[in-house]
């Protein structure tokens, strides 16, 4: 059994968390790049979510 | 409070790189762009770094054309491990310490295709540029005894070495007597020859491989051969399919389960030719065709490849665009068929092998990869520090599809209003990554935390 610390451990744990980016743009396609350019510096992803709308009911084009 | 956005939720992301398919076609969880990544059970992370073996260059700066772990008995059960080395026109050993001595002072070329096999006790260096094959027993280097052909390649199989046949006989398959390497006359030793001037040669051979021996030939219309038997007169030569012209012995990785290799057309796999044909489709490359048709086909007899059985991956060293080296490792794991792309910074790949580090205690020793570069220097992989070379960052990056449909209300034809961009992730430190949104064309830059923002508790 692990040791949680109280004002010390993440209640997330050390093996999963998430961020949630505020982003502001309408178009019909979306492409998403995650890079690590820095040196001694890790990157773990384990997926993604985007929240969007349709800014019309129904296609008209 | 309601919202009128909807989710739309790719966790985990589990597919992986495909450069052939167009990038609005592909499935959310694939990848158009992984370069420098490693796939674990349920993630792409960055793969590790790599540093100096030796921290001052070869004498010259000369070009390392081949690398080896060489593990030797004797009438020991202990045995001694030095790592070899063929450098420019010279050859080396070295003892752990992470500085090459020379064994030899005038030998090869550092433009050669080179290749050492442990045989018998002996590290045998041989190359396509005439050189009369020689040995190192960890003592004394010499010529290789008897009178063998002048052979580039060569395997260790039965006890005998088997070596291809050179200029004069190029579809010649030659093997030295039982037990004895430098024994090539005699009634013990012969040769097969694979369909002479089939418009072929004999390009290179696996490592034994569920007893038998594999032989590629190419470069030009290819056919592969199984060499079976067990005594010289017993061995047979079984002409198994044509196609997928080998281009390099180097290209061959052979596996417990399958071998691999180059052609100028793709990356194959014995396995699946034996059971679909070399039809493109069942290229194991046949996800990155995009990436492998890019490559400078004119020097793909440079390529080298290593099987990493710790990581799961086997790889290749290529020549990418109109490159003159090895400054690409196209990498493919192999329990979740997936492909991934290496950038090397500040390096490239001459030479490479899966060797046991040297310098640790016996319990310590694990696989790595070493890799052999063009200016002298030897590196060792798989460091967890991030870096390349000396110290060099290298770029880690993801890249999604083109993502046009997010539902069945947010199809293709629909204008859409994007919110905001989850990243589900391991926490690795408190620093951030990039993350680049391309909507329509148009790119905006944020950064992702890394530390995680979940508060704690008190």
């Amino acid at each position: 059994m692990a040791t949680f610390t109280l004002d010390t451990s993440r209640l997330a744990g050390n093996e999963f968390t998430f961020v949630e980016t505020i982003i502001e743009g309408r178009g019909r396609a979306i492409q998403l790049q995650w890079s690590q350019p820095t040196v001694n510096q890790d990157l773990d992803v384990y997926g993604y979510a985007i929240r969007a709308f349709p800014t019309e009911g129904q296609a008209t084009d | 409070m309601s919202t009128r956005n909807q989710g739309f939720i790719v966790h985990p992301a589990t597919g992986g790189l495909d450069t052939t398919t167009p990038p609005s076609l592909l499935k959310p969880d694939q990848l158009t762009l992984g370069d420098n990544i490693e796939y674990d059970v349920q993630s792409r992370k960055r793969r590790l770094g790599t540093g100096r073996y030796n921290a001052s260059a070869v004498t010259g700066t000369p070009t390392v054309t081949a690398v080896a772990d060489f593990w030797r008995h004797g009438a020991s059960l202990s045995p001694t491990q030095k790592y070899v080395a063929a450098v420019g026109t010279k050859l080396y050993k070295d003892d752990g310490d992470g500085v090459w001595d020379e064994i030899n002072a005038a030998w090869g070329t550092g433009a050669a295709n080179t290749y050492i096999t442990v045989a018998g006790g002996y590290a045998i260096f041989s190359t396509d540029n005439g050189d009369a094959p020689r040995t190192w027993d960890q003592t004394t280097e010499a010529a290789l005894g008897g009178s063998p052909p002048t052979f580039n390649f060569s395997v260790f199989h039965l006890r005998r070495l088997f070596v291809n046949g050179g200029a004069a006989n190029p579809s010649d398959l030659p093997f030295s007597a039982g037990g004895g390497i430098s024994t090539w006359s005699g009634s013990d030793s012969s040769k097969l020859i694979l369909d002479e001037d089939d418009g072929d040669r004999l390009m290179g051979l696996s490592q034994p491989f569920l007893g038998d021996l594999y032989a590629f030939k190419g470069p030009d219309m290819g056919s592969v051969w199984r060499i079976g038997g067990r005594t010289m007169l017993s061995f047979t030569k079984d002409r198994l399919f044509p196609g997928a012209p080998c281009v390099s012995h180097g290209s061959i990785i052979t596996t417990p389960t399958d071998i691999f290799w180059l052609s100028r057309y793709g990356v194959h796999s014995l396995q699946a030719t034996q059971k679909y044909g070399d039809a493109e489709q069942f290229f194991l490359s046949h996800p990155i065709q995009g990436t492998f048709r890019a490559l400078n086909t004119a020097r793909l007899n440079q390529a080298r490849g290593f099987y990493h059985p710790t990581r799961n991956i086997v790889g290749w060293f290529v020549p990418d665009g109109s490159s003159t080296t090895n400054n690409l490792c196209l990498a493919y794991n192999y329990t979740r068929n997936q492909w991934s792309t290496w950038s090397f910074t500040g390096m490239g790949g001459a030479s490479c092998a899966v060797m046991l580090d040297v310098a640790a205690s016996s319990a310590a020793k694990k696989p790595r990869l070493f890799i052999g570069g063009y200016g002298g220097f030897v590196w060792r992989g798989d460091s967890a520090t991030l870096t390349d070379d000396n110290g060099s960052a290298y770029n880690a990056r993801i890249r999604t599809p083109i993502l046009v449909r997010l539902g069945d209300s947010m199809t293709e034809l629909q204008e859409k209003s994007f919110s905001t961009v989850t990243t589900f992730f391991r926490p690795v430190g408190n620093y951030s990554a990039n993350l680049d949104v391309t909507i329509d064309g148009t790119t905006t830059s944020y950064s992702v935390p890394l530390v995680g923002n979940s508060d704690t508790l008190g």
